[in-house]
């Protein structure tokens, strides 16, 4: 099997080879997920709590957007798209998942290399957001999980951009208001 | 538009604020204690959050090159350009060795395992049973070997009694005569039946080589019935052969009374008074039916009768469907009550009259879920997979709770996989009725045990139900 290194290569350009070759969808399909499977995960753990539905929601992710690529659906932001998939994707398990017992719990333990006050810090983040309403969570997470810019999360969640920067600013507030009486025990 | 000076630090933090508004921004800042300590707890916040970069697990690009039919069992095969981890590799490597394992190696090993316990029980009596029949007494083998039931009272020659009646004449001349005569038959007669026992001594003898050869070569001859049939006819036209030389016989008999009649009339006119001679003369009278190679039917398989119905050696194709109800609760549990989502389609082929066996596939559609801890945290979380089943199927009527016919009692045996799951066993018992001409119609309790894969662990159900379906056979 021939492998190819795809790393220069634009998203779109990675994009069409899904509807080439097997070694080169493969390499490309490989590509597009080294580039951006970190945010998706990111993005599906902290909107959904639970490590394992994350990895589902991310593999599943990447099937549709090889799916859509091998079909020849036309994209013009790669990364919007993926997000928009995952999106999706989470809020129809989060819905399943209240409907047939509650909410589904994380069960994730923190991998044993990271420090234990950065761990604490982690699990003291993560505890905060599960505070903050949906809406208001998932800007913050395109924000600064993902690294998004407000136009990007705009087109994302599909509000205007005065919306998303209410959110995002209505986040901090509310996240720095929990945080305030830890914050001086790791600075 | 009018920012506050919060809302302007929050865009400048985000890189989202005008350029036009960044002095003022700076300027409050420089007076603002309180703005400033909002600056801190901001940029203390984006801190925390890098931190909690997790990468994600390393199965997820494998599984994933796997749904969209990329996969590749290639070390390496889960790695980014250049930067493949050693350990994904053994990863990738291991999780391909395991999923071989128990989605191939180990459905076949069940298969061959569940077969040979097949086979053992439907063969344990049948050595003994055709060397018990062996005797060297009044038997006679069939040409395939089995054992004919052969009793001299139904099998042994007919003999007819035939008197000749010889008279004694008064006068010397005509009774020496007529004595003489009756010397002469009675010694054609004793050597004709002398004769005819010796041919019957000596179709026994051949029968007894015969069968003495059958006996060595039993087994090669079972495993041929085409070359058994063949044999038969040769001994049938033997038999033929050996009934026109007994009718030879007869007809040598037949003239010789006639001379005997014809001597009668003479003794009666010289009014004997010398008490008549009896000779029992039992001339054999071979009867063909002696020859007949039929066997008896409650021997040897009714498929061995020409004309009869065949009851092995045929192909069946059959529609069986699934109806189940989990036993290990929270687990598996029927989701679909459509036939068609729970049915197999399959082809066997029988081997014996009790036996058959073949291949079977089709889909079970269930809920797979999970209510418990882990972790000592609450989960419950399910999924709706339809497994595509294969397996092998072994099919054996329960001669000991034999209905009668047309019922039979059945049991069934399926070992096998699904191509998206794990290994699964069913066994069946049942009635099968047999409807007239090629279909039978069967139907019975089931009990299933499988193994899946859910959330990256493995689980293990057994589960109970009703199997119904049809049979078409080829014969």
């Amino acid at each position: 099997m021939m492998k190819h290194d795809f790393s220069h290569q634009t998203d779109a350009a990675l994009y069409a080879m899904f509807s080439g070759t097997a070694d080169e969808a493969r390499s490309a399909l490989e590509e597009a997920y080294n580039r951006y499977s970190q945010r998706i995960y990111a993005y599906c753990r902290r909107i959904l709590g639970d490590d394992h539905a994350a990895a589902d929601m991310l593999q599943e992710t990447f099937v549709r957007y090889y799916d859509q690529g091998r079909n020849g659906k036309v994209l013009l932001n790669h990364a919007s798209y993926l997000f928009k998939i995952a999106r999706n994707l989470c809020y129809t398990h989060r819905d399943k998942a209240s409907r047939i017992g509650g909410e589904v719990e994380d069960y994730h333990v923190p991998v044993s290399d990271v420090p234990y006050e950065h761990r604490e810090l982690i699990g003291l983040i993560k505890n905060a957001l599960e505070e903050v309403p949906h809406d208001l969570r998932e800007a913050f997470v395109l924000r600064e999980y993902n690294g998004l810019s407000y136009q990007e999360i705009s087109e994302i969640i599909g509000e205007s951009m005065d919306v998303v920067k209410v959110r995002i600013f209505r986040a901090k507030k509310k996240l720095r208001e929990i945080l305030k009486p830890y914050v001086s025990e790791f600075e | 538009m009018s920012l506050s000076h919060d809302e302007a630090l929050y865009l400048f933090v985000d890189g989202e604020l005008d350029a036009s508004m960044e002095e003022p921004l700076f300027s409050e800042l420089a007076y603002n204690e309180s703005l400033r300590n909002e600056l801190k707890d901001l940029l203390f916040m984006r801190n925390a959050v890098k931190r909690d970069d997790v990468a994600p697990p390393l199965f997820v690009k494998d599984k994933l090159l796997t749904a969209v039919g990329l996969a590749t069992t290639a070390l390496g095969a889960g790695g980014g350009a250049g930067t493949v981890a050693l350990g994904e590799a053994a990863s990738s490597t291991m999780q391909w060795w395991n999923g071989l394992w128990m989605k191939v190696a180990l459905p076949i090993a069940t298969a061959f395992a569940g077969a040979a316990m097949v086979w053992l029980v439907e063969h344990k009596d049948d050595a003994p049973q055709y060397v018990a029949q062996d005797g060297y007494t009044n038997s006679v083998l069939a040409p395939n070997g089995d054992v004919w039931s052969s009793r001299h009272s139904g099998m042994l020659p007919d003999y007819r009694q035939n008197t000749v009646t010889n008279t004694i004449s008064q006068t010397e001349g005509v009774r020496q005569n007529a004595n003489a005569q009756t010397e002469t038959i009675t010694q054609k007669h004793t050597q004709n039946a002398s004769a005819n026992s010796e041919d019957i001594g000596a179709i026994k003898s051949a029968f007894r080589a015969e069968k003495s050869r059958l006996l060595v070569t039993n087994a090669a001859l079972q495993s041929s019935l085409q070359s058994a049939l063949e044999r038969n006819a040769a001994l049938e036209r033997n038999a033929a052969d050996m009934g026109k030389r007994i009718a030879g016989i007869e007809q040598e008999n037949n003239s010789l009374r006639a001379n005997t009649a014809s001597q009668q009339p003479l003794a009666s006119q010289q009014n004997s008074t010398a008490a008549p001679q009896q000779a029992a003369i039992q001339p054999m009278r071979f009867n063909p039916s002696m020859l007949n190679l039929r066997h008896s039917a409650s021997v040897l398989p009714s498929s061995y009768e020409d004309g009869a119905a065949k009851t092995q050696g045929f192909t069946i194709l059959r529609l069986r469907g699934i109806s189940s109800q989990s036993i290990t609760q929270s687990h598996v549990r029927p989701e679909s009550s459509s036939i068609l989502d729970n049915a197999y389609l399959g082809v066997m082929y029988q081997i014996t009259p009790g036996f058959s066996a073949g291949i079977e596939a089709g889909r079970e559609a269930f809920v797979q879920s999970y209510h418990g801890r882990v972790s000592d945290r609450v989960m419950h979380v399910q999924q709706y997979p339809q497994l595509w089943n294969v397996g092998v199927v072994m099919n054996y009527r329960l001669a000991s709770f034999n209905a009668g016919a047309p019922l039979d009692v059945v049991g069934e045996s399926t070992v096998g996989g699904a191509m998206n799951g794990g290994p699964f066993a069913r066994q069946s018992f049942g009635l099968r009725y047999a409807m007239s001409g090629n279909v039978s119609l069967f139907a019975g309790a089931q009990i299933t045990g499988m193994g899946y894969q859910f959330q990256d662990t493995w689980f293990s159900t057994l589960k109970y139900g009703l199997m119904y379906g049809i049979n078409y056979s080829f014969n």
